[in-house]
């Protein structure tokens, strides 16, 4: 019983390591299961259906999303992904809602300030390919204007396309 | 430089002054696909040549003129790139932004995200605009955009004079 235990703890450990190695998209950021560069259109159709709001979006739950769709290997977007792969999802909510309503770990982003819209600003989680794009106005701050679902930068070492 | 064809897409734009480069391959059958650009439908076209009339027969009042010109901008650029200008739908049109000739890629302050943080600055550049056009936060993104001191750059001539 002891040894079937230990197996049973071995094969745990492997699962564990087999996650760390597997890496970068195990802790990428989803939209109810969909990863960009991971996923595909078709997975996009057989967990979401079709687009259900106007302009192809979906409206779920209160968040309503654009999913765009790689149209080949370094096509526009430049990745090296086959055609149909997701590669960007954009979230805005249905109800107006704060950075600091999300409850997310700040340390963990990096600030930048929309060089073209200075009351824009981006905070950007590279490692989880997350980037929320939040107003910082001078009398009005902190409402998320949109959240990009984007390529983890570990992905975007392994698929970006060169520089032509 | 990490930019994906960032220095040939910038001197296309630039060079054509605005012009939306169309991409023929693209078919428009793709609305979620990027680097679609299309057309408006013929209400929205008919209304866009109207307002264009208008401008080119109202020129740029004087008080524009002397704005824009302290700003170093030419006024008679403001005409020559309403005559350039091709209009395209919002939500619709998946061109990327440094494509769309919306922003002004060549400032201090997009060089400096470029070198600090060129994932992000490729990021910006590469979004397809109908994602801002779609947004009912972000709305509209135009304008003529002038120089980084310039915060309130798409309402400086309005509302006596509107692009």
């Amino acid at each position: 019983m002891g040894q079937q235990r230990f197996k049973t703890s071995r094969r745990l450990l492997f699962a564990i390591l087999f996650a760390l190695i597997a890496g970068p998209s195990a802790i990428a950021m989803e939209w109810h299961g969909i990863v960009p560069l991971h996923s595909t259109k078709e997975d996009v159709l057989r967990l979401l259906g079709k687009p259900n709001s106007n302009f192809d979006r979906y409206l779920i739950d209160g968040e309503e999303a654009t999913i765009l769709y790689s149209a080949g290997p370094c096509s526009d977007g430049g990745w090296n992904v086959p055609r149909g792969t997701v590669f960007l999802i954009s979230v805005t909510f249905k109800r107006a809602r704060n950075l600091s309503d999300l409850k997310i770990d700040m340390d963990k982003y990096v600030r930048t300030v929309d060089p073209f819209v200075t009351t824009h600003v981006y905070y950007t989680n590279k490692e989880q390919g997350v980037r929320y794009e939040v107003y910082d106005g001078v009398n009005e701050k902190g409402e998320v204007l949109q959240v990009y679902y984007e390529p983890t930068g570990a992905d975007a070492i392994r698929l970006r396309c060169p520089q032509q | 430089m990490e930019m994906w064809k960032y220095e040939q897409r910038l001197a296309y734009t630039r060079a054509r002054n605005g012009i939306v480069p169309r991409r023929p391959e693209a078919s428009p059958l793709d609305p979620q696909q990027p680097g679609i650009s299309v057309g408006l439908n013929p209400k929205d076209q008919a209304k866009y040549d109207q307002e264009r009339d208008k401008a080119r027969k109202r020129g740029v009042p004087d008080e524009c003129a002397k704005f824009l010109s302290s700003r170093g901008i030419d006024p008679s650029d403001v005409l020559r790139a309403i005559e350039l200008q091709q209009p395209f739908s919002g939500p619709k049109s998946t061109i990327l932004r440094i494509d769309a000739g919306v922003e002004d890629f060549d400032t201090d302050a997009w060089r400096n995200l470029q070198k600090n943080y060129p994932d992000t600055a490729t990021s910006i550049a590469t979004k397809p605009v109908a994602l801002d056009f779609k947004n009912p936060r972000t709305g509209f993104d135009g304008g003529i955009w002038v120089n980084r001191d310039l915060k309130h750059h798409d309402d400086y001539c309005l509302p006596s004079y509107s692009l």
